[in-house]
């Protein structure tokens, strides 16, 4: 008999085992046990350990999440595996209440049309609801926009953020000045290569560091006179992509220079954007073209090396003497938070989570979320900010690394101009310098004309494209193919599907009127 | 017979055969219950899943419900037929697959048949044992080594700056600076010499299984007959395993298009991603991170459609060459 008892049981606790998992739970918002409403954030994390989200361990989160009186679970999500984590979200289809969206891939442009994302963009320009996130740039709004609807609140960020790091104290040794053409970023990286910037005696320094991300090549091409991205050409009267402008090759070739002189690392091609800094770090070489703001977290970090290093900051070169400097600039924003109908149930619950996204914006609660708080974090001298150094945590600074607020300035959407209720002192000379580039950059910066469309190709073959043409760049940096067979991998862009792109980008330019106004502004016009 | 048979049963006989089997289940039904988590298994997880393969008739993406999505009939599979990746993509796959298959596919025989003429018992369990370690050691673990130690150096041509401690030693003695990881031809034997590193060890697991299923009074009555250790290499021990390569080379082509996705995607760059990039990599790129999910399923099902013609012609023509085959 008992044979017969254990059988049954085995076999229905495997059958509970094989059924458990189907159990679903589709709830609204839910609410802690006293009251405060839960709010799911997923979010991608830049810095080696986030911030944890449990007001009992974290008193930042305390103070934030009692001024705000709602529970907030945050997920962080390495920002090398984001996008990944995003489509693997949509595809098991349970949702956070707020979830960041990388970039307006074909999948994230499918979910708008769709309907997987709720609309906010009236709703978040409700001055009286939501007095900071009112403040929205219409123009990043359009850019970001699918068909002219507005899916999400976009995380803002400088226009004019691009900018060139570059050992200033090299420079100096060198006898060089900033340089201001592309003649002489070229000399720059030719001396800090041959004269021995450190005075070691030894030829073992070099002068740019470029990575296998082509941000660099992007600004480049810019400063050579190529379009953002794409540009009126004026012989076909259509909307083309940079590398099909003479200009584009240019910045290619100053590349390919460095290259061919050992004025840079050959080894960009498998080199991971991860160690972009390493090499400038050690003391091996002296200029990266990325963020301008790359700069201050580089003097940080350096000055902890080599307390004699000093790190300079501009924002591009000119073509040649003589000429106005371009800038490439940023979209405006990097990514979007979007609001799933799925876990956000009504219009109510909407409001929210769009408040939520508000109160983070609040000049007290935004200081909480980059600085931490006062009598822990930071004190206050003559209403002058003073980072109190983390104990034990050689690692940690004002920015970065703090066990409390790490990435938490990630829950911010900076719309409304961070406001500071204290006055944030700079903590280095070339931190001062970086906002004057922001603000230097705005007024040289080439728009993408192509920004606010969508074009089906690519939203499908997009990633294709892309690959086709960055691998034959590389090659041709790295002389694996010749000038003549980069022009070839241009045409078999065209015939992958570009055509097409470049068909459905320009339809939709001449049809905008506003864009029609303006045609000048699309043309890319360097002499 | 037994189909004449069942063919002529009266609905009396019928009836009582039903009966019958009714009464076996009836004093099986403990089997049938343990049976049944089992079953709903394969149903609910094998074979329920499969009408997912309709959206590879759709433009469907990641998130999207599949009722909403637009039916665009056999246009994913036309595109990606007819696009730019496509012979690429196989000519790729079918390198890495058919160098793997001639290179790599003998190396475990060779090495079973080596372990199985060890005399003494002690020495030949721990090599076993240490040969089956590489294929527990993951293959990121196996290509940040791989990257570790081929890596070029920041300016190649300057003796400043030093690579990987196998590009140094290349170096040193060829005078010639190899950069394997990023030349397209090289990537291929970087994957081969990875993949005969990790699997060679366990993949002579089934063939020592089948070497220690052979008749021992053969080999004593071939040294009775005074054939040497080589001729009784040759006419007892490759005949008795024969069967199980055959089996094996039959399995291997069911998954000629299956190159595996992790150890490819770990070493991809861009200067070698026109030899490197496969049907895995490409699905993952595209689907798994890009959420164009009915394209990617798309491909999934071509792969297991050639998978399923592969097999099935492997394994007629091992029944052709007179062995039993898979099935």
């Amino acid at each position: 008999m008992w044979k017969k008892i254990a059988l049954t049981a085995i076999s229905a606790a495997l059958l509970c085992g094989t059924l458990a998992g189907c159990s679903s739970d589709s709830d609204s918002i839910q609410y802690t046990a006293d009251g405060k409403p839960i709010i799911s954030i997923m979010t991608a994390a830049y810095q080696a350990e986030s911030a944890s989200d449990d007001a009992a361990e974290n008193p930042v989160m305390a103070y934030v999440e009692d001024k705000m009186g709602v529970d907030l679970r945050i997920s962080w999500i390495p920002s090398s595996n984001y996008n990944e984590k995003v489509t693997a979200t949509m595809g098991a289809g349970t949702y956070p209440l707020i979830m960041k969206v990388g970039d307006r891939s074909a999948a994230i442009i499918a979910n708008c049309r769709g309907g997987t994302f709720w609309e906010v963009g009236d709703r978040m320009l409700d001055a009286e609801k939501f007095p900071n996130l009112a403040k929205a740039n219409q123009q990043v709004m359009h850019n970001m926009s699918v068909d002219g609807k507005v899916y999400g609140v976009y995380l803002s960020r400088d226009l004019g953020r691009n900018g060139v790091s570059i050992r200033e104290d090299w420079l100096e040794a060198v006898g060089l000045d900033y340089p201001e053409t592309l003649a002489d970023l070229r000399e720059v990286c030719k001396r800090f290569t041959e004269n021995d910037p450190d005075g070691n005696g030894q030829d073992d320094t070099y002068g740019m560091i470029i990575t296998s991300y082509t941000g660099p090549i992007d600004n480049i091409t810019v400063w050579a006179g190529a379009p953002n991205g794409y540009g009126l050409n004026e012989e076909t009267g259509q909307l083309e992509p940079d590398f099909m402008f003479p200009e584009y090759l240019d910045g290619v070739n100053f590349i390919k220079d460095l290259y061919d002189n050992g004025y840079m690392n050959t080894n960009f091609a498998t080199m991971d954007a991860e160690k972009w800094n390493e090499p400038f770090l050690n003391g091996q070489a002296g200029v990266i073209i990325d963020v301008a703001d790359r700069a201050r977290r580089l003097q940080t970090n350096i000055t902890a090396l080599n307390p004699d290093a000093k790190v300079g900051v501009f924002g591009s070169v000119a073509r040649v003497e003589g000429e106005e400097r371009r800038v490439l600039p940023t979209t405006g924003y990097n990514g979007f938070f979007v609001f799933p109908k799925e876990s956000v149930k009504t219009e109510e619950e909407l409001d929210m989570c769009l408040k939520v996204l508000d109160q983070f914006e609040d000049p007290d609660i935004g200081m909480a979320l980059q600085y931490g708080l006062e009598g822990i974090n930071y004190t206050i001298e003559d209403g002058v900010y003073k980072h109190v150094k983390q104990a034990d945590n050689p690692e940690e600074d004002d920015t970065t690394n703090n066990i409390y607020y790490a990435d938490l300035n990630q829950l911010m959407t900076f719309i409304s101009g961070n406001e500071m209720p204290v006055e944030i002192p700079y903590a280095s000379e070339v931190a001062e310098r970086v906002d004057e580039v922001l603000e230097e950059n705005i007024q040289y910066s080439v728009a993408d004309p192509s920004a606010p469309y969508v074009s089906n190709t690519y939203s499908l073959k997009g990633t294709m494209l892309d690959a086709i043409m960055s691998e034959a760049t590389t090659k041709y940096i790295t002389g694996d193919i010749t000038e003549d067979q980069w022009k070839a991998e241009i045409q078999r862009w065209r015939d992958s599907g570009g055509d097409d792109v470049i068909a459905e980008l320009t339809e939709q330019w001449l049809a905008d009127e506003s864009a029609q106004a303006d045609r000048s502004a699309a043309k890319t016009d360097t002499d | 017979m037994a189909k004449t048979k069942t063919a002529v049963l009266t609905a009396e006989q019928k009836a009582a055969k039903r009966a019958k089997t009714w009464t076996q289940i009836k004093r099986d039904r403990w089997m049938y219950l343990l049976l049944l988590p089992g079953f709903l298994f394969f149903l609910i997880f094998k074979i329920f899943p499969l009408w997912g393969i309709l959206i590879s008739f759709q433009e469907y993406y990641a998130g999207l419900s599949f009722f909403d999505a637009r039916w665009i009939g056999f246009q994913n599979f036309v595109d990606f037929f007819v696009g730019a990746d496509f012979l690429r993509l196989l000519k790729n796959t079918l390198i890495i697959s058919f160098m793997n298959l001639i290179f790599y596919f003998p190396l475990p025989i060779i090495l079973s048949l080596l372990l199985n003429e060890i005399k003494v018992q002690w020495y030949k369990k721990v090599l076993q044992t240490l040969v089956y370690v590489p294929h527990f050691v993951s293959w990121v673990v196996i290509a940040s080594i791989s990257f570790m130690i081929l890596k070029t150096p920041a300016i190649m041509g300057n003796d400043a700056y030093t690579g990987g401690a196998l590009f140094e030693i290349i170096k040193a003695i060829s005078g010639k600076e190899v950069d394997l990881l990023e030349n397209p031809s090289s990537i291929y034997w970087v994957l081969l010499f990875q993949a005969i590193w990790k699997e060679t060890g366990w993949g002579t697991v089934i063939f020592l299984a089948a070497l220690a299923g052979v008749d021992v009074e053969q080999y004593e009555a071939a040294i009775v007959d005074g054939a040497t250790r080589w001729q009784q290499l040759i006419y007892i021990t490759i005949p008795a395993i024969l069967g199980t390569i055959v089996t094996m080379f039959v399995l291997r082509m069911g998954s000629v298009l299956d190159t595996g996705f992790e150890q490819i995607i770990l070493m991809q760059n861009t200067l070698n991603q026109s030899a490197s990039e496969t049907f895995d990599t490409y699905v993952y790129n595209y689907g798994r991170v890009g959420g164009d999910y009915g394209h990617t399923t798309a491909i999934g099902l071509f792969k297991s459609i050639v998978s399923l013609t592969c097999i099935q012609l492997a394994n007629r023509a091992a029944h052709a060459v007179g062995q039993a085959g898979l099935f």
